[in-house]
């Protein structure tokens, strides 16, 4: 079985913020937690670092909380996708 | 030991400092974006990647400061009673070996260093000794610029190699890397020729490498960009 690498701190964030953005932008706590593969309380460290920066924010709705990108939060988004692509191309990742 | 300062044919003079000057242009473009990416990020590789693509581009830099030096000699006069003299001179003839030895051991070191990138290399204590031989090589290969040439082909045959098994060119940008690469290798191989007629080949082999390199960039900042983006929002 092939072994993945430990995700770096900003894979685990560009990972959160793709799966909020590929939800339509808004996703609850619990379902984050399973999509991102990550414990409540490291998914909680995590998103008060995303909080803390402005790059999400939380939203209630029928009675549940929501995580939603703020439009820092896609630039954000945006560059650490260009970011990816440009180490991919240069083979550094 | 007499070796001529020009290769270029009379005609092509001044066309290979462009291609080089392009080169430059591409070389900075892609260490800014990594010096960039650093700041975004923090990671080493980008940090590295950023010190080699800046050490080519000046080295190229340095190139073309030299050829333009030796291309368009300033014409001088002195007046020795009543007699005048006219004569050309280039200007920076005392410094040449200097310059020669600066450009080729950025352009080396800027190679070695994307070499331990590419192949993620852990090996950093033999870093010392190759920055030895790489001297070395610098200084013999003021007598004879083969000797440059051909190291340079090899190590840049070396990162295309591995940067081939290690990306499997999935991507556009990736291909277009590789071959930018692959041309750059070829030019130097052809540079081994001391002949101004494969010198003109190679000059145009080596502006092909960095038209690739000019897209690879590219592509990866925006057609991959908005593939992914069309990706997330499905």
């Amino acid at each position: 079985m092939k072994v993945k690498h430990k995700r770096t701190r900003e894979e685990i964030l560009n990972d959160i913020m793709l799966i909020v953005l590929n939800r339509s932008g808004r996703i609850k706590r619990t379902q984050l937690m399973t999509k991102a593969n990550l414990s409540y309380k490291l998914m909680n460290q995590y998103l008060e670092d995303l909080i803390n920066q402005d790059y999400i924010d939380f939203v209630n709705r029928n009675n549940h909380q929501y995580i939603i990108i703020t439009d820092k939060g896609r630039e954000f988004l945006d560059r650490l996708l260009k970011v990816k692509s440009f180490k991919e191309t240069m083979g550094l990742d | 030991m007499m070796f001529s300062l020009i290769l270029s044919p009379p005609w092509f003079r001044g066309f290979d400092c462009i291609f080089e000057y392009f080169g430059v242009i591409v070389f900075l473009l892609i260490a800014l974006f990594a010096y960039k990416a650093t700041k975004i990020t923090s990671d080493k590789k980008t940090k590295w990647l950023f010190i080699s693509f800046l050490l080519i581009a000046l080295s190229y830099f340095l190139k073309v400061f030299k050829n333009l030096n030796l291309y368009f000699p300033v014409e001088k006069s002195i007046s020795v009673g009543s007699v005048y003299i006219r004569y050309t001179s280039v200007a920076i003839i005392q410094s040449l070996f200097l310059i020669e030895f600066v450009t080729r051991i950025l352009f080396l070191l800027g190679l070695i260093s994307l070499y331990f990138l590419i192949t993620r290399s852990e090996e950093k204590k033999h870093v010392f000794l190759l920055v030895y031989l790489i001297t070395i090589v610098t200084y013999v290969s003021s007598l004879k610029p083969m000797i440059f040439h051909l190291t340079s082909a090899i190590l840049i045959g070396e990162i295309s190699y591995f940067y081939l098994k290690k990306t499997k060119l999935k991507t556009l940008g990736q291909k277009s890397m590789f071959l930018a690469l692959v041309c750059l290798a070829m030019s130097n191989l052809l540079l081994l020729i001391l002949s101004s007629g494969f010198y003109v080949s190679a000059m145009v082999l080596e502006l092909i490498a960095f038209i690739f390199f000019m897209f690879a960039f590219a592509n990866s900042l925006f057609g991959s960009r908005i593939k992914n983006l069309e990706k997330t929002k499905k």
